[in-house]
């Protein structure tokens, strides 16, 4: 594990080198998920604490507004931290400025604890204002943690990201969250689709004859969209085929925990017509309430937790998909991603 | 994120979500995960389909995993949708590549490891064996081969099938007479007809890609060691398929009588 995350590591920083390009915008990696207390903060934490360990600059985002606990996760003492809320009023001018360092070299927090607003409740246009500032934070990669529920500004930060973990439990309710927003996530990704396009409620109006039309999945509404309106059809499966979506099984107890990560990425690409990656899982390990019990990160208190090899091997995937990535588009110059409201 | 094989009929690969270089082992166990993931009890499957359709959708697994699960019969399937395998040596661990065509045109290309046309010999079948007519069979391969100009793959072609049919004496008794007259279907009774076949120990590991340990508590009915029902039902059709015994009739005969056991046992 540690030799794949190390390797391409490696691989990574000769391609960026010979691409002569210092300044490229971060890549974002945003951890999500419908349910509450899932582990998406334990996840985003400890894969920040590793991959700022292979020397990548890391920032991590707090976007679970209202309930924001990063700082805690990362071992840092939120007095004195600065606010999302200075920002918006311009007592702070730049989103740089929010960053504080955390528990380990190269790792940054910009933490919402010092705000008293909720995520759902932000403007639009500060949202904007995130979504657009966040690639010009200067670091290799931002890591986004958001909080629980399906909100649109929720949904809105895990779309921008170019690779976006859903955290899941081996459980009912968790696997039904997540079906739920996977869905939400999907009808809001063709709603920037159609704004985009300058065209309303195409969508909306395919859904209600979506019973004569036979639409029972949010596949069979994709292959008639395509069918009644080719272009904005084609442009919203490329849209959606672009966003990188994946999942890690968290708490994992035994083997039939495992087997369900096999069953939820069939049964999505079955329903949703969607290709979700089964990242990896995590053990259920009594090490993790403890170390939030000392607010400390599990990376650093619990070095030897079986979940952090598990996390390695998670970050490892993800940086030789990027390699991969960059490597297949090569000589064309790799752009970050913007969405489209 | 969207599939894009999404709008055509999917493969019977693409319901097992594997690929299409998968070994007979990969797709032994895509197969089971998917039959967890349309089981009425599934976590994952429940609240998105009714009952009805994961039924449907279980015969469909089911249907894709008979075909894929028979190498003769997948070789077929493969060519009739356009998937064809191009061996570049004869030793089956060497890589080989495997190209789709679609209209005369390679659409795809794939370095793999290729083990599965190793597994059977059409002609090694027992006389009551329900699979498809060896002998057009065995031209069609000749044909495939041919047409890729690579007919030294023949040579290991049948790597598997040899003890079976070389073994087969004139003095046999009927093994098809025997699994549909036994009262019932144990583990004893697969060793029994294992040896009288006279297919070692390690051969049959090797044909069903089976450890001892799992052969071995299969045939003595070793309900501590032996794995998950839906997996003990893979390891029987395996083993079944060794003896070229009637894999269902061996299956439901076995997996009726270890449910006995289980229950008997409070489990
Ligand atoms: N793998 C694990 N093993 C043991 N306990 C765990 C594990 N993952 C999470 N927990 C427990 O669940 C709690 C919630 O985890 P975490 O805060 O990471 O979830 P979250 O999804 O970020 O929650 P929220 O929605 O409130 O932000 C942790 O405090 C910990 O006690
Ligand atoms: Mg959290």
């Amino acid at each position: 594990m540690e030799n794949l995350t190390a390797r391409n590591t490696q691989r990574l920083a000769e391609l960026k080198a010979s691409d002569g390009d210092q300044d490229r915008a971060p890549k974002i990696w945003a951890v999500g998920g419908g349910k509450g207390g899932v582990g998406k903060t334990l996840l985003a934490a400890n894969v920040a604490i590793t991959l700022a360990r292979t020397g990548a600059r890391v920032i991590v985002l707090d976007l679970d507004l209202g309930g924001a606990n990063m700082h805690t996760a990362l071992g840092v003492d939120s007095s004195g931290l600065p606010s999302f809320t200075d920002y918006f009023e311009r007592k702070i001018v730049s989103m740089q400025e929010l960053a504080r360092p955390a528990c380990v070299n190269n790792l940054q927090i910009i933490s919402g604890a010092q705000d008293s607003i909720s995520i759902a409740n932000i403007s639009h246009v500060q949202k904007q204002k995130l979504l657009s500032k966040i690639r010009t934070l200067s670091c290799d990669y931002v890591v986004l943690d958001l909080g629980a529920g399906t909100t649109f500004n929720t949904l809105d930060f895990f779309l921008s990201a170019d690779v976006g973990i859903l955290t899941v439990l081996p459980e009912s309710t968790s696997v039904e969250n997540t079906y739920r927003f996977i869905k939400s996530a999907f009808y809001r990704k063709l709603k920037h689709v159609e704004r985009a396009f300058d065209v309303h409620n195409m969508v909306d109006r395919l859904m209600e004859r979506k019973a004569k039309l036979n639409i029972a999945t949010p596949a069979d509404l994709l292959r008639q969209l395509e069918r009644e309106h080719p272009m904005l059809g084609s442009r919203v499966r490329s849209a959606i085929q672009n966003f990188d979506l994946k999942f890690v099984l968290n708490q994992i107890r035994t083997q039939a925990d495992v087997d369900v990560g096999y069953g939820i990425r069939n049964v999505c690409r079955k329903y949703f017509g969607l290709s979700i990656d089964y990242l990896g899982h995590l053990e259920y390990d009594s090490a993790v309430w403890q170390s939030v019990r000392r607010k400390r990160p599990l990376a650093l208190e619990f070095p030897a937790s079986p979940i952090m090899p598990k996390v390695q091997g998670i970050v490892g995937t993800l940086l030789k998909e990027e390699v991969d990535c960059i490597q297949q588009a090569n000589p064309i110059k790799q752009q970050g991603r913007t969405v489209q409201l | 994120m969207i599939d894009m094989v999404e709008e055509r009929t999917r493969t019977y690969y693409e319901i097992l979500d594997i690929p299409m270089n998968s070994t007979p082992e990969a797709i032994q166990e895509a197969y089971v995960r998917a039959k967890n993931a349309y089981s009425p009890t599934s976590l994952a499957s429940y609240s998105l389909f009714s009952p009805e359709e994961s039924k449907q959708i279980m015969e469909e697994i089911e249907g894709a995993y008979s075909t894929l699960s028979d190498a003769q019969r997948r070789k077929l399937y493969d060519r009739e949708h356009g998937l064809m395998v191009i061996r570049t040596d004869t030793n089956p661990r060497v890589e080989s590549k495997s190209i789709r065509i679609e209209g005369g045109e390679e659409v795809a290309e794939i370095g793999f490891v290729d083990e599965r046309d190793n597994l059977d010999n059409p002609n090694g079948l027992d006389n009551f064996d329900e699979l498809d007519s060896p002998g057009s069979l065995g031209s069609l391969d000749n044909q495939l081969l041919d047409s890729t100009g690579r007919t030294g793959a023949i040579n290991h072609f049948a790597l598997h099938g040899h003890y079976i049919q070389t073994k087969k004496s004139e003095n046999l008794p009927n093994f098809k007479e025997i699994i549909e007259e036994v009262e019932k279907i144990d583990g004893p009774l697969l060793k029994e007809l294992r040896e009288l076949k006279s297919i070692t120990m390690d051969e049959i590991m090797e044909f069903t890609k089976l450890s001892r340990k799992h052969i071995d508590s299969l045939e003595r009915d070793d309900l501590e060691k032996l794995p998950a029902p839906v997996y003990v039902r893979g390891f029987v059709i395996q083993y079944a398929k060794a003896l070229r015994l009637d894999t269902k009739i061996v299956a439901t005969g076995y997996m009726r009588n270890f449910q006995y056991l289980r229950e008997s046992h409070g489990m």
